[in-house]
């Protein structure tokens, strides 16, 4: 177990270098200055190139930023003028966090109650009602949901916050419009699960030890059928967590989602990388978190 | 069936619970706001750094302009004395003498002439829209490294006199020092701070109507009144919190139900929604939406040829109905331009630019006229000696804007250019600093371009000025000669008369040769809440003007 983890700590390091390597060198194919904008002398714009060392040549800005890094340094923004990237990400990942606990709470609870309701209805009217809900949970992109929720209860029925996100109540609706695509995925991956598990040997022994119909469900049928499950969770989880564009941008969530697309229009080298290192940190970790329950839950992964 | 049940008794008790919050939350609210008096406003993203010499938009003059004061300040289009309390300007209109008051920064300190002085020299060293200032004698010269800041116009004789010379007579130059970059700075923190001064409340002091209080990067920033501030009997409002709504949709829901007190509607069918209830306030506000063209065709000679070439100007010009986009497109929410300057402007005192210039609607139509754009064209082709618009080569059409977003001006003049005149484009969709690296100097990266101005001051000259032959902005290549000399000209003239006639006559050079096709001015609205009142809007500057207003609930 210790040289597993080991190993997988290696490949971690391993892969966070290529990262940085790549990212870092891509960014600079993409042309043009970070620092134009309208109304830009151009000797202003040359003062701050120096002033944030893009006149340097590359590979030594390459280095120099690695050194920085190694330091848990990420420098200063170039748009965001006087803010450091670290400060970014430490401000608005709690938001996003926040958001994402609860968005993600919402779509495992119900997308895997969902998905059991659905298979062990096979057929039957409750199947298609989930199937369906399922279907527009997909398909409905989450600025319509979020939107909609918006005006249904918060200008029409005006029992809740319109948005920003100050209290319980504020939480509702960004919570529930985040977690629908996931739920949805959740849902449909469980069903599917709880069918293929369902003509398993292992069911049909404990069918044969007579074991109650609700016995078999919920001690063999459920829990095999939830590792297939737990295998799109990191990347989900990661993906939730790290913030929103659409929802924090329709409630005003000051998370770390619009910085990813902002951060790209702006060419803001800086806080790009810090963004990608981050997430790229954090999807590496969640998929290593979902190993490590694989282990736990499985034995057939742990004695291996 | 006992779940189910289980489940609506648990949906009931939540909604009760849910009503008293509300009730309990509603009834604090309106406690506290019988005890002060809150303005809440809209703000978007990107209120990155409030020093005044570092990041420009309107998203961060509306918090500057209150929580700073320049040497004066306009108001309702009208003059008011700021941390100057008087000001003499020389015969020649060279000189400007400010006498400042007694006032304090929010941390104790003198508001002294030095702070000015050292705002100006900031400014030419690190502020990126500092040319606005070049009447400024050596702004220009410091910006570029060729002279000290010793040696700049602004000079402080003692702590209480602040002595600006100019370059040029411009009448336009009170305009100039009304605005938020010409505010004075605080050196001590500058230096204490480093590069994160601006970044944070804690590394700015105020001087303004209001103090920065709180400032949550991304979410809000709250201001409180300043009880120091020399006009602060007029102050009537005790505290602005400006809240961070990037999406237009969700302001709009919040002042629908309350939770914010202006929106600025985006169509015209939300503004007359508005009218109706009584709610909207309309006024005109500058700036002009333009096509830039490239003379110099992206150095492909053919293209130069024809990008050049007046007659291709007013043959696209032509081919456009800005009337009938505005009619039917925008439902009346914008003014056909057929020149740069929105004719509200002012040129002298008592008369706007609309009164005073002869070029509205000579030079380019407010409804399209097909055959005079023909007309141009087979002049064009003849010079190129093609016989058909089928031999002209595909043009690169710049825009910022996604070119099939419906509120916007740039999928109709595509689908003019593409199927009235007949050419053959392609559509570079470049966003945030992508459009301006594209845009500007050096890169001129365009062939056509959408693109347009906003004024820095209330005069003809601020439409023009970035046209000129050394102008790195925009990515303007008009390289006139004629014009630059007649706008020298015109800033050298005390006449304010004569001043107009040769801004005029520039005018009308410009609208019938230059590489631009002037396309709409803006009419702008804001919705407020029936309790906010003496809310007051400008053409430019700080658009919605609420230091003066008031809160009657």
């Amino acid at each position: 177990m210790l040289k597993y983890i080991l190993n997988r700590v290696i490949v971690t390091i391993l892969t966070m270098f290529v990262l940085v390597t790549v990212t870092f060198f891509l960014l600079r194919l993409v042309p043009g200055d970070p620092f134009a904008g309208p109304k830009v002398a151009p000797e202003i714009k040359e003062r701050l190139r120096i002033h944030y060392g893009l006149d340097k040549p590359l590979v030594e800005q390459y280095i120099i930023y690695i050194k920085n890094i190694l330091r848990g340094d990420f420098g200063y923004s170039l748009a965001k003028r006087g803010h450091r990237v670290n400060k970014v990400i430490k401000d608005a990942f709690p938001w996003s966090l926040d958001l994402g606990i609860r968005a993600m709470i919402i779509s495992i609870v119900f997308g895997i109650f969902f998905g059991i309701v659905a298979a062990l209805n096979r057929g039957k009217p409750m199947d298609y009602l989930t199937v369906i809900l399922v279907l527009i949970g997909i398909s409905v992109p989450s600025f319509v949901v979020a939107a909609l929720l918006q005006y249904f209860f918060g200008v029409y029925l005006r029992i809740l916050p319109v948005a920003r996100y100050e209290s319980f109540y504020h939480t509702l609706m960004p919570s529930f419009a985040l977690s629908l695509g996931t739920m949805a995925a959740i849902a449909r991956y469980m069903r599917a699960s709880m069918l293929e598990v369902v003509t398993a040997d292992y069911i049909k022994t404990a069918k044969a030890k007579g074991l109650r119909y609700i016995q078999i469900v919920t001690r063999h049928q459920i829990r095999n059928a939830l590792f297939p499950v737990l295998t799109i969770l990191g990347p989900a989880v990661a993906m939730v967590l790290t913030g929103s564009f659409i929802i924090e941008t329709i409630f005003a969530i000051p998370g770390l989602g619009r910085h990813y697309v902002i951060a790209m229009q702006n060419l803001d080298y800086t806080l790009v990388m810090g963004l990608t290192l981050f997430f790229g940190f954090f999807l590496i970790l969640m998929n290593l978190l979902v190993d490590f329950i694989y282990g736990l839950v499985d034995p057939r992964v742990r004695h291996n | 069936m006992r779940i189910f049940s289980l489940k609506k008794s648990l949906l009931r008790k939540s909604y009760g619970l849910l009503l008293i919050t509300l009730i309990f939350a509603i009834s604090m609210i309106s406690i506290a706001q019988t005890q002060e008096k809150v303005l809440r406003i809209p703000g978007a993203v990107g209120l990155d750094n409030l020093d005044p010499r570092v990041l420009l938009s309107t998203s961060h003059a509306v918090v500057q302009y209150a929580i700073f004061e320049s040497l004066v300040r306009t108001h309702d289009g009208k003059l008011l004395p700021g941390m100057a309390e008087s000001w003499e300007i020389s015969e020649d209109g060279m000189t400007y003498t400010f006498h400042l008051r007694d006032a304090k920064w929010s941390d104790g300190k003198e508001v002294t002439a030095s702070d000015f002085v050292h705002a100006f020299v900031r400014m030419f060293e690190v502020c990126p829209a500092s040319s606005i200032f070049d009447d400024i004698k050596n702004g220009a010269e410091l910006r570029a490294g060729k002279a000290t800041p010793e040696e700049l116009g602004v000079k402080a004789p003692d702590e209480k006199t602040v002595v600006i010379t100019l370059k040029n007579p411009v009448p336009y130059f009170m305009g100039l020092i009304a605005l938020h970059l010409a505010s004075p700075g605080r050196e001590d923190l500058v230096k204490k701070f480093g590069d994160e001064y601006g970044a944070t409340a804690e590394s700015l002091a105020s001087n303004g109507p209001f103090i920065l209080t709180e400032w949550k990067h991304e979410d809000q920033v709250v201001m409180v009144k300043n009880p120091d501030y020399w006009n602060a009997d007029q102050i009537k409002i005790d505290k602005v919190i400006l809240y961070i709504l990037p999406d237009e949709e969700t302001q709009r829901n919040m002042f629908d139900v309350g939770e914010i007190d202006y929106y600025e509607p985006r169509s015209e069918a939300e503004m007359v929604d508005y009218e109706t209830k009584g709610m909207l306030i309309r006024y005109v506000r500058g700036g002009v939406r333009d096509l830039h063209l490239n003379r110099h065709g992206q150095n492909d000679p053919v293209k130069a040829k024809i990008l050049s070439n007046p007659n291709f100007m007013k043959a696209i010009s032509y081919a456009i109905d800005r009337q009938g986009y505005i009619d039917n497109v925008l439902q009346g929410n914008g003014i056909p331009a057929t020149v740069q300057t929105p004719p509200v402007h002012t040129i002298y005192p008592g008369k706007t630019w609309g009164e005073v210039s002869t070029n509205y609607g000579k030079y380019h139509p407010e409804t399209a006229d097909l055959a005079k754009s023909k007309e141009y064209m087979d002049k064009v082709l003849e010079d190129m000696g093609y016989t058909s618009v089928d031999q002209l080569p595909e043009f690169d059409f710049l825009t910022s804007v996604d070119p099939e977003d419906p509120k916007d001006v740039t999928a109709y003049i595509l689908s003019v250019l593409t199927d009235v005149v007949g050419l053959k484009i392609n559509v570079v969709h470049a966003t945030g600093v992508q459009f301006y690296n594209n845009l500007y100097k050096p890169a001129l990266a365009y062939d056509i371009a959408r693109a347009g101005w906003g004024p820095d001051y209330d005069d003809p000259h601020t439409y023009m000025g970035y046209w000129t032959t050394g102008s790195m902005d925009m990515g303007v290549t008009f390289e006139n000669a004629e014009f630059d000399a007649l706008l020298d000209k015109a800033n050298k003239e005390t006449d304010l008369v004569k001043r107009a006639e040769i801004l005029n006559q520039a005018e009308a050079l410009f609208s019938d040769i230059a590489p631009c096709i002037p396309l709409i001015h803006f009419k702008g609205a804001v919705a407020v809440q029936p309790w906010v009142k003496g809310l007051t809007t400008a053409i430019t500057g700080l658009n919605i003007d609420y230091i003066f207003a008031d809160i009657e609930k």
